[in-house]
């Protein structure tokens, strides 16, 4: 008992530091942002406290409606495509390979570019007299060719496909760190009674990595509903408002209209938004993950 | 066998083709850091004529070493802070049942979801207030309170993974709770130590918006910010900002290739067993 | 009981921090600012003298914020100089990139971290908020032209001064246009007329690289300029007073008339997946005969190539009343919080005098004093200068317009150059102006 209540003291003792550190500079000046949402504050001028006002405007915010809509398409795709890609090439990253050390490193590779680098490779691509337009040329479809990224219908689309470039590498990289942890014992002895490649991932690798699934989800689900640089660098969220996700919408409200405390509103509603939907998730999510 | 090898090879060269395709945009860049000023935005030519001078414009500006020296102190460091701090939070959370524990543990993680466009000003403030504004202490402590959040969740999995029979065994040894989390545990860990490394060090190493608004002064200035040296006003040298950008990856890109030898390599099979 | 001791623990922290917050940057602010204002008041023009008496005891250090290139070695002729007046004091030039500048300049404003002398693009906000030091009655005030006096102003009093003016208009290859028979328009039809020609002998009429956003406004403001302003040179204060609309004939014409270039295709195709520096390189290696940009284009293209065949024109306007837009550019203040006010008042009139100001502008920008004439190699230059002689000109239109509505602008062009039409755009536009018309400073 006494041991249990010293090993108790010990846990606070090792939390504390990330909870301090945490507290102070992430969650500190969240909270005290959140003031500003009930203030006119553009920033500069000294605020004045309007109530409940910016949270009403809200609701008659037509750009948050479109924003919103964007934002649950990225994440629609993310966690429908992007994830299961993740998870398929980590385990074919898990295979016996001779490159393997090659080809993580490869597909991880887009995730270690800078954003300004990324706007600019890809723009080599995608715009009208760019790679993949000279591609299409060449094998006969010049009727396909696009100005990609600045057209209402495929800038978002545009946007999408490099995401799912810039994370399934990394996606990959947590699940590697899952699959380290399946015994091999556990798969060789299910191969010995005639198990399938397939049905041993099915059975027995899936259920055993669950935490991780959970995880990336998780990831997927908050990275999508906070997405704001990849557009911000590559389209501005144009053409028009084709590629606005919310979070690109808050930023703009915050530095470029200038109203400060409107955009901590929208913020705060939008926290809210990620907090129900990542909830839901990992409810669903953990019943599944096997105690191990 | 010989049809499972054969396979495996036709996989391996699927896999080798479609690694290419995922450098296209590297090579888009590696391609345009040889090319004269004026051709750097010719994405389907080759260089007419293969330049190095670009290359000489970064290593000969004189803010490249102390750039250089700013971001691996501060990118190691915060890495340090983090796994630690982290290490610590996640073995605590994870040897507890519900109750104070997974509290923290949901307070800690909903960083995940806070948006940080709003939180700019008050953490200006707050580190102005605090005497840290414009120091690299500052951008240290903030990546590293920045990356608690996934890394908690990273580690607190794992050790979730470590069954306590462990812990059991070496307290039977008559080792202490503190001096077994640091010499049996947090070595059981480095899968995840690996992966919190590999997930986090680009995000530090390659920001340019924290430094630019909390690390203003011109000596303190970060690799990414050394871009801002070939900036003009009304125009940007873009051959200087590919070769560096070339340059500032070549670091990561043998850092990933080592942890992920070292640590993602089967290392548990023997070790953790329930 | 362990929790509670945590939160305790974690609020005390919390507290302590945005205790220290308060006290650090309110009042200090308020309190130097008035007193600043005070000395500013009672020292005007030249205090050099008395400054020299004030600070010959101890060391001080003045630091200057700004974005724009250091051209002609302005900023170190400035340092040099004023080490000269004032041996015990420095002056330190910090440069921050232009792209975020004023997000850093109103964080650190905020926070009361801002330098002592800061050039900026919001003058008049700064004032609004206390940030800026009056400098009303400082001799350099008269010699700048109407439109910088104007644009220094806030509720009858000046706080800065502008280095440069800038107009937008086209710029031309001189080449091209002499193999296609094509001259400089007189009329909007003709400007028409020639992107046509150009376009049916499969040459780009006007390239642009709006990925850059600001760029949208380089080829929007030289004809909203003469739309907004041709037949009223009060519009926007007559919009801001109820006299006239966003949804009138000025914006819906200006609208009409780029979208009138955007679907006729005189645009590149890649007009908005590239930036400037692409489409001016396109230009400069002759793929496409004009890019409507800004007065610094020949100082830049000197830059990067030799002997183009540059010429510049402006779009004339659809009823014949064609205004040039002069916007000033690079606003100079003084942090109200200052610690040496009086030796940041005597370092920004040197950064003003003559000869100075002829330094920084060689080759690079027109300035917005009276008095100075910068030389510049580039003959396009005098192109310029000459139109501005010929034309009424106005500020940059959208000046005077909440910035929530010039982001919409932007947002509608955009929209506009990807065929998705002008749509009722301006309505909206009138909405959000109504919405933010607080944020409007005149």
């Amino acid at each position: 008992m006494r041991s249990s209540r010293s090993f108790y003291r010990l846990k606070v003792f090792f939390v504390l530091p990330a909870l301090l550190l945490y507290g102070i500079f992430t969650l500190y000046p969240f909270l005290s942002s959140l003031l500003y949402s009930f203030t006119n504050w553009d920033g500069l001028q000294s605020p004045d406290y309007v109530g409940l006002a910016n949270y009403q405007a809200l609701f008659h915010d037509k750009a948050i409606v479109q924003a919103a809509k964007n934002t649950l398409y990225v994440l629609a795709v993310m966690v429908l495509i992007g994830n299961p890609l993740s998870l398929i090439l980590a385990l074919l990253l898990n295979l016996p390979l001779r490159s393997r050390g090659l080809l993580r490193t490869l597909f991880f590779l887009p995730a270690l570019m800078s954003l300004m680098v990324i706007s600019i490779s890809w723009g080599f691509i995608l715009q009208y007299d760019g790679l993949l337009n000279a591609i299409l040329t060449l094998f006969g479809f010049e009727n396909g060719i696009q100005d990609w990224l600045g057209t209402m219908d495929y800038a978002l689309p545009a946007v999408i496909l490099i995401l799912l470039w810039q994370g399934t590498g990394f996606g990959a990289v947590i699940y590697l760190a899952g699959l380290q942890s399946v015994p091999r014992e556990l798969q060789e002895s299910a191969q010995i009674d005639g198990a399938t490649g397939l049905q041993r991932i099915y059975h027995i690798t899936i259920p055993l990595i669950m935490p991780f699934i959970t995880i990336n989800t998780f990831l997927g689900i908050a990275g999508s509903l906070k997405l704001f640089d990849v557009p911000f660098v590559l389209t501005n969220g144009g053409p028009g408002t084709a590629t606005t996700t919310l979070g690109l919408l808050i930023y703009k409200y915050a530095f470029v209209h200038e109203s400060y405390g409107y955009a901590t509103a929208a913020g705060m509603l939008f926290m809210v938004l990620i907090a129900v939907v990542t909830f839901l998730q990992l409810s669903i999510t953990r019943r599944r993950e096997v105690e191990m | 066998m010989r049809k499972i090898r054969l396979s495996l090879g036709i996989a391996e060269l699927v896999m080798l083709l479609a690694a290419c395709l995922f450098l296209v945009p590297f090579l888009n860049v590696l391609l345009a850091s040889f090319k004269p000023s004026s051709e750097v935005f010719d994405a389907l030519h080759f260089p007419s004529s293969w330049e190095f001078a670009h290359y000489g414009a970064i290593l000969g500006e004189g803010r490249f070493a102390q750039s250089l020296f700013n971001t691996v102190v501060i990118t190691s460091l915060s890495l340090g802070l983090v796994v630690l701090f982290t290490s610590m939070a996640g073995y605590a959370i994870g040897r507890s049942g519900r109750g104070l524990f997974q509290i923290v543990f949901f307070i800690l993680i909903s960083g995940m979801i806070i948006p940080l466009q709003s939180t700019i000003i008050p953490i200006f403030k707050l580190a102005t207030a605090i005497s840290l504004i414009n120091t690299r202490t500052l951008m240290i402590l903030l990546y590293t309170a920045g990356a608690i959040p996934f890394a908690t969740i990273i580690y607190t999995g794992f050790v979730k993974g470590i069954p306590s029979e462990m812990e059991e065994a070496a307290a039977m040894e008559g080792c202490g709770k503190t001096r077994t989390f640091f010499t049996i545990i947090f070595p059981l860990l480095l899968p995840a130590t690996g992966t919190v490394i590999v997930t986090n060090v680009f995000t530090i190493w390659n920001d340019f918006f924290g430094p630019l608004i909390y690390l203003y002064s011109p000596g303190k200035q970060t690799l990414m910010t050394l871009i801002y040296q070939f900036k003009q006003e009304r125009t940007t040298d873009w051959g200087p900002i590919f070769a560096l950008s070339v340059i500032a990856t070549i670091p990561l890109i043998l850092l990933f290739f080592f942890v992920q030898d070292k640590f993602l390599k089967g290392l548990t099979a023997g070790a953790v067993k329930g | 009981m362990k929790k509670l001791q945590l939160t305790t623990l974690f609020l005390a922290t919390t507290l302590v921090a945005s205790a220290c917050g308060n006290s650090n940057g309110n009042n200090e602010t308020a309190g130097s600012s008035a007193s600043s204002t005070a000395s500013a008041a009672t020292t005007p023009a030249s205090s050099s003298a008395a400054a020299t008496g004030a600070s010959g005891s101890e060391p001080f250090t003045l630091k200057v914020s700004y974005w724009a290139d250091n051209k002609n070695g302005y900023y170190e002729e400035v340092a040099k100089r004023f080490k000269e007046k004032y041996p015990n004091g420095t002056v330190e030039f910090n440069q921050h990139p232009g792209d975020k500048y004023n997000e850093l300049m109103n964080t650190r404003l905020a926070a009361g971290e801002a330098d002592d002398v800061l050039f900026n693009m919001n003058m008049t906000a700064y004032a609004k908020a206390g940030y800026l030091m009056d400098l009303s009655g400082q001799p350099w005030i008269e010699r700048m032209n109407d439109s910088a006096k104007t644009a220094a102003q806030f509720e009858g009093k000046t706080y800065g001064a502008f280095l440069e003016v800038n107009t937008f208009g086209v710029f031309y290859n001189k080449k091209i246009f002499g193999e296609q028979q094509l001259v400089p328009p007189t009329t909007w039809d003709e400007f028409i007329a020639l992107n046509e020609k150009l376009k049916t002998q499969k040459i780009t009429p006007i390239v642009e690289g709006f990925k850059d956003i600001w760029t949208l406004q380089a080829a929007y403001i030289p004809i909203a300029i003469s739309t907004y302003f041709g037949s009223n040179p009060n519009f926007e204060r007559d919009v801001y007073d109820g006299k006239a609309s966003v949804n009138g004939p000025e914006v819906t014409g200006a609208l009409a008339q780029f979208a009138e270039l955007a679907d006729k295709g005189y645009f590149n195709k890649n007009s908005l997946s590239i930036g400037n520096d692409q489409a001016l390189q396109d230009f400069i290696d002759g793929k496409a005969a004009m890019h409507m940009m800004g007065s610094w284009t020949p100082g830049v293209i000197d830059g990067k190539t030799q002997n183009f065949p540059l010429g510049f024109f402006i779009i004339p306007a659809k009823d014949g009343n064609t205004v040039m837009s002069a916007g000033t550019d690079k606003g100079l203040s003084i942090n109200a919080a200052t610690k040496h006010p009086e030796e940041a008042i005597a370092l920004v009139q040197l950064m003003l005098e003559p000869d100075m100001l002829e330094l920084y502008g060689k080759d690079n920008a027109l300035s917005a004093f009276n008095d100075v004439n910068p030389v510049f190699a580039n003959p396009a230059m005098s192109e310029i200068q000459t139109a501005l002689q010929a034309h009424p000109g106005h500020r940059n239109p959208g000046d005077y317009f909440p910035p929530s509505v010039q982001d919409a602008l932007n947002t509608a062009l955009t929209k506009i150059l990807a065929g998705g039409g002008v749509g009722d755009t301006a309505a909206e536009l009138a909405k959000l102006y109504e919405k933010d018309k607080s944020k409007v400073n005149f």
